[in-house]
């Protein structure tokens, strides 16, 4: 009804304390957008970090380390439809003597292989970049950084590299009795152990015990290259070496199958979302099939589920506390507008009289407390995104300002606050401001239509 | 008359009135209104039969606390009597207010009835034009306002130059005096044209000479344009100008004339 716009703009838009509700609605939204995007962007950055090395889909021995037959394993995956590449990989746990002893995660993987069908060829550094990292603790790469290329890789297990490593720090070159020395193989450690106790070049011994055998082993090999996955245990504990290295360290070679006893395999998808498909038909196709079929399929989130769970919960908690805002401001809204029903009572009890309905009343006053609600989900809308489009620019002029790092670039290694608009994150913020607005509203126009239109005239 | 009674009540025709050949606008018959305190019953009407016809002027007179504005609030439709019925001849027949809903009540107020208070009741928010338009934005939508702007505003400046404060419409009715004020809550009244003002104490918050001029107002009003009026007033000077002139005395009309109610009320307040 006409009345109720006309009404409207002079009850609350000509007045300055309702945009006090309009403030809080808008301050609620805002906060909710702008952190929910920095969230997910954050939840995004670590799902990537958590995957780590994993790839999609592993398919592994339930018993460590004896998963025979992986090469017709890989020959069979290989032909599923969705699946670009498959690589076998073992993982056993060593320790290692460089200046002290300590414990790591050895990870024997075919390197070129492996740069297929995970992100190792994105984590590798180059010489330049592991430069730069050592020089400076806060430095973080760039974003758009190319993953190396197949030589790259290549060179910094080659040969050559390794000669000439070792002359630089030749210390513990072996000499055999024919006077040929045998290079020790090559490993890979990650850039926290670099920064502590190992240096490019270090001839480094590893210990562990074969998982077939039993019997303790001991082999050196030479660092010659470096990691940085971005999650700080996996870059101080773990190590690469080439699959064949690591087979002959564990020493994995079955006489009786005469074949090597791999941890599993790494296969890697076209895209992410046909995983459980694909987990369905290796299931079902492909290990029954097996000489021994003794694996478990696991895609990388079965494995780091709890760890993807406390991500997504952090996220719950905080849009939770954040919904807190917005409560505050339906509250503000329920406050303004009981004020407005006291103040108008004698207008209401008019309007009555002059044939206005208890549903007309109640429309005025819920229109009222939505137009609040609306303008402020507006206004709280705009100025979250421009925030969330401006958060590294701000974030930069804060620093250039009072020197205050608020997300320092050395814990997450990210040289950029990394933001994510999703549509259920919006729904996240609407829904229970126009939900908490609405009932800010209800009560006080409810009260209003309950006013006795005789008593309301009479009201001073 | 028991509620028994009030439903088998028939319209009243102007057959059973011959003498007066102007169609009847209002009729209350049977009207009581009781309240249920803790341990006993306040009656405040006892049984009013009422008729209002068109153009006439009724005035009903008697103390406060008779029950004056009791029968005007449910005469208007804003209360609702214990017993006995309201009903409204309209252009489509005659309209038993018992029988209606929230809405309709609300619907029959704002096309047939205009109120005046005593303490005029303007929006204190709204300009003096804007508060005579009010009562016909109340029941159109956006659109069907718009539509018939132009005509609404017209009449609205129409009314106010016929309470004489052409000039005053974009006024805030705090800058207007009190007799300006009810001059503007008249026009308000009119806006939609009711068969009926309903007139609460009208004169009752202004002083004698304003006072005057608003009686010699309406009677201009009633007179002109045969606007129809009630009022409940205890100003015997405003009552006497009326053509129908009831007396009530707790909750009844008294037949003593308006004159017997005056001397007798001079009696009552020099023997306190």
């Amino acid at each position: 009804m006409q009345y109720h716009g006309f009404l409207m703009k002079r009850y609350i838009f000509r007045r300055l304390i309702p945009y006090a509700a309009v403030l809080a609605v808008a301050f609620g939204v805002f906060s909710l957008i702008s952190v929910l995007a920095v969230m997910e962007g954050f939840k995004e950055e670590m799902r990537g970090r958590i995957r780590g090395s994993l790839s999609h889909i592993t398919v592994f021995s339930r018993f460590s380390t004896s998963l025979i037959g992986s090469g017709e394993l890989v020959e069979r995956l290989l032909e599923l439809e969705h699946v670009v590449a498959a690589a076998p990989y073992v993982e056993g746990v060593a320790m290692y003597r460089a200046n002290s002893i300590t414990p790591c995660e050895v990870r024997g993987v075919d390197i070129l292989a492996e740069a297929e069908v995970g992100d190792f060829a994105h984590y590798l550094l180059r010489d330049s970049e592991i430069e730069m990292l050592l020089k400076d603790d806060t430095a973080a790469l760039p974003d758009e950084r190319d993953p190396l290329t197949t030589e790259e890789i290549t060179s910094i297990f080659s040969r050559e590299r390794r000669a000439h490593k070792d002359q630089l720090n030749s210390v513990f070159g072996e000499e055999r009795e024919e006077g040929f020395r045998v290079l020790p193989q090559p490993i890979v450690v990650g850039i926290e152990a670099l920064r502590r106790n190992t240096r490019i070049g270090d001839q480094i011994e590893l210990q562990s015990f074969s998982p077939r055998t039993l019997e303790a082993r001991v082999q050196s090999f030479i660092v010659v290259g470096s990691f940085q996955t971005g999650v700080f245990e996996q870059d101080q504990g773990w190590m690469f070496i080439p699959l064949q290295a690591a087979v002959s360290f564990f020493d994995l070679f079955d006489e009786e199958e005469l074949d090597d006893r791999v941890s599993g395999v790494s296969v890697r998808l076209d895209d992410y979302r046909n995983v459980d498909k694909v987990r369905e038909t290796i299931r079902e196709e492909v290990i029954p099939y097996l000489a021994h079929p003794e694996v478990v399929v696991r895609t990388w989130e079965d494995q780091r589920r709890n760890l993807l769970r406390a991500v997504d919960i952090e996220k719950r908690i905080i849009s939770v506390m954040m919904m807190l805002i917005v409560l505050f401001a339906g509250v503000m809204i329920f406050l303004i507008l009981t004020l407005m029903v006291i103040e108008k009572t004698r207008d209401l009890g008019v309007l009555r009289s002059l044939g206005a309905t208890r549903g007309g009343v109640i429309s005025l006053f819920l229109r009222q407390g939505m137009a609040l609600t609306m303008l402020g989900i507006v206004l709280g809308s705009i100025a979250g995104v421009i925030l969330v489009h401006n958060i590294n620019p701000l974030h930069d002029a804060i620093y250039r300002a009072t020197g205050l790092r608020l997300f320092p670039p050395d814990v997450y290694y990210l040289a950029k606050i990394p933001t994510k608009m999703r549509v259920s994150d919006w729904g996240v913020v609407l829904i229970p401001a126009v939900v908490f607005g609405f009932l800010g509203s209800l009560i006080p126009a409810l009260w209003a239509a309950r006013q006795d239109p005789i008593k309301a005239l009479h009201h001073e | 008359m028991s509620d028994l009674q009030a439903a088998e009540f028939r319209p009243a025709t102007p057959d059973d009135l011959p003498e007066d050949p102007r169609p009847i606008v209002l009729e209350a018959r049977g009207i009581s209104r009781h309240y249920q305190l803790a341990d006993s019953k306040l009656e405040v009407l006892r049984g009013i039969d009422l008729v209002v016809r068109e153009g006439e002027m009724v005035s009903v007179m008697g103390m406060s606390g008779v029950g004056k504005s009791t029968l005007l609030n449910i005469i208007g439709l804003l209360d609702t009597a214990s017993s006995g019925t309201v009903i409204y001849h309209l252009e489509d027949g005659p309209v038993e207010a018992s029988g209606l809903n929230e809405q309709r009540r609300a619907e029959l107020r704002n096309n047939h009835i205009g109120f005046v208070f005593q303490f005029y009741h303007l929006l204190p928010d709204v300009s003096v034009i804007d508060n005579i338009i009010l009562p016909a934005m109340i029941r159109r939508s956006s659109a069907h306002f718009r539509r018939e702007k132009a005509e609404i505003t017209d009449r609205a400046r129409g009314l106010l130059d016929r309470v004489g404060l052409a000039g005053r419409e974009t006024q805030s009715p705090g800058t207007l005096s009190g007799g300006e004020r009810q001059r503007v809550a008249i026009a308000r009244a009119l806006m939609n044209q009711p068969r009926l003002l309903l007139c609460d104490e009208p004169t009752g918050n202004l002083d004698a000479r304003t006072s005057d001029t608003m009686h010699k107002l309406f009677l201009d009003l009633n007179e002109r344009y045969r606007t129809t009026f009630l009022f409940v007033t205890h100003d015997p000077s405003l009552a006497r100008r009326a053509e129908v002139q009831k007396v009530m005395i707790d909750g009844r009309f008294e037949d003593i004339t308006l004159e017997e109610a005056i001397d007798w009320r001079i009696r009552e307040d020099a023997a306190e």
